[in-house]
């Protein structure tokens, strides 16, 4: 008797080191099978699941330590951390240093790297942010197949309390950040060549702003000025101008031929050729993503 | 004592493998749907501490040119190759997360739940 107090005790433990105690598991309410089925099946399947976990969870914790032993042991006899003759710094960084401002005209060698040497990986990264979108977009978009009425309701009463709750504090705080959020946005956007920075950085940055102010102020404002046909022109636009920036770039200007767009003065904001105008577009996609992920989970609309 | 003074010199790598498998554990064994998903972005920075940090060379600095009189040297900066895939990988990583999360946002308004034995159980219990 006093194993078995012992073990519901570290149930509970782990229940409340996972955060779990309060979470009513609908299983525990679940119907009883049917009596025909129990006939055939005394287990419950619940409980046939239950003991399946905890066989497994014991294996896992086998599995894994068995793993951490291996990839230590790999770990004590790779090359030893911070050391310049490691086989990762090769001839291949080695070039992209030392040519890299004089071939891409961007002082963030990072940014000459991934925008210009490697502008067709970022390509297919940006694909994949645009595809990721669409994908959420298909399965959260709310349509009346998959809306109920209860939830229409839930909605409207949120919107009447986010309407009558003004928060004078958040508020203010939100509209004093709100032009500084866009301006940095903007800047990291603008300045990624040359500094640390980015399309995506800053367009994380202006679709928090964005996040904050639909928070704060409800999406109703936010579709003043960026509605769902907005969103889908912009990302499309952003991304096929990339695109064709790139196959005009790859003809014209990768591997040294002659291109026809002037690297500019390294360091100044009119440099890098192809990279700033690729890092604007890149950022704007990023931003309508960012904003589209959370009104897609939220609300299930734009 | 040599290993671990071995394991000292390679702290990093020790700390993304300790993720790494903290991560797998979660991913492959919690029955709840969002703890995978969390194990599974744990894994992910794993790997990206693992790059960045096999992209380190002591005494250099952030591969970004402010002295344009000279030519750059390749013993001021350190290696800006993992710091590009890892930004590469950041980005995928927040994609397949956020379609991973809308699965799950779906999977929840079929069956009412995020437990995986849950979700099993009633799945059979529609075949029969």
């Amino acid at each position: 008797m006093k194993k078995g107090e012992i073990r519901s005790a570290f149930h509970a433990f782990a229940a409340w080191v996972d955060g779990e105690e309060w979470c009513e598991r609908p299983s525990e309410a679940a119907p009883a099978p049917q009596p025909e089925a129990k006939a055939k099946r005394p287990v419950n399947r619940l409980d046939r699941y239950r003991v399946y976990r905890r066989f497994t969870q014991l294996v896992g914790a086998l599995f894994c330590l068995t793993l951490f032993v291996l990839l230590l042991g790999t770990v004590v006899s790779l090359p030893p951390f911070g050391d310049p003759a490691n086989p990762a710094n090769n001839e291949v960084s080695r070039r992209y240093i030392e040519q890299g401002l004089e071939e891409t005209g961007a002082a963030n060698l990072v940014a000459g790297m991934i925008l210009s040497y490697r502008a067709f990986d970022t390509f297919g990264e940006s694909s994949v942010l645009f595809l990721a979108a669409t994908c959420v977009t298909m399965l959260l978009r709310r349509d009346e197949h998959n809306t109920t009425s209860g939830d229409l309701e839930e909605m409207a009463q949120e919107d009447l309390t986010s309407r009558r709750d003004r928060d004078i504090i958040l508020r203010t705080a939100v509209l004093l950040l709100l032009p500084m959020s866009a301006v940095v946005g903007v800047y990291v956007m603008l300045f990624g060549h040359i500094s640390p920075g980015g399309g995506f950085s800053g367009g994380s940055i202006l679709g928090g702003g964005m996040i904050l102010y639909a928070q704060t102020f409800g999406s109703g404002n936010v579709r003043r000025f960026f509605n769902e046909h907005m969103y889908h022109m912009i990302k499309v636009v952003c991304l096929m101008g990339y695109g064709l920036l790139l196959a005009d770039f790859v003809y014209t200007g990768v591997n040294g031929l002659p291109g026809h767009v002037p690297l500019g003065t390294p360091g100044h904001i009119l440099s890098g050729g192809i990279i700033l105008p690729i890092d604007l577009l890149v950022g704007f996609e990023v931003t309508c993503t960012i904003y589209a992920f959370y009104a897609l989970f939220s609300k299930g609309e734009l | 004592m040599e290993l671990l003074s071995a394991l000292w010199t390679q702290r990093y790598m020790v700390v993304s493998v300790l993720l790494f498998c903290i991560g797998a554990f979660s991913l492959v064994f919690n029955p709840n749907l969002i703890k995978k998903l969390i194990g599974f972005d744990l894994m992910d920075n794993a790997v990206y501490l693992m790059l960045t940090s096999a992209g380190y060379v002591d005494n250099r600095i952030a591969p970004i040119v402010t002295d344009f009189s000279a030519p750059a040297s390749a013993a001021h900066f350190v290696n800006p190759i993992p710091a590009g895939l890892v930004l590469t990988g950041i980005v995928v990583s927040v994609s397949v997360t956020a379609f991973a999360l809308a699965l799950v946002v779906r999977i929840y308004k079929k069956y009412h739940t995020v437990y995986l034995d849950v979700i099993m159980a009633s799945m059979e219990k529609e075949v029969d």
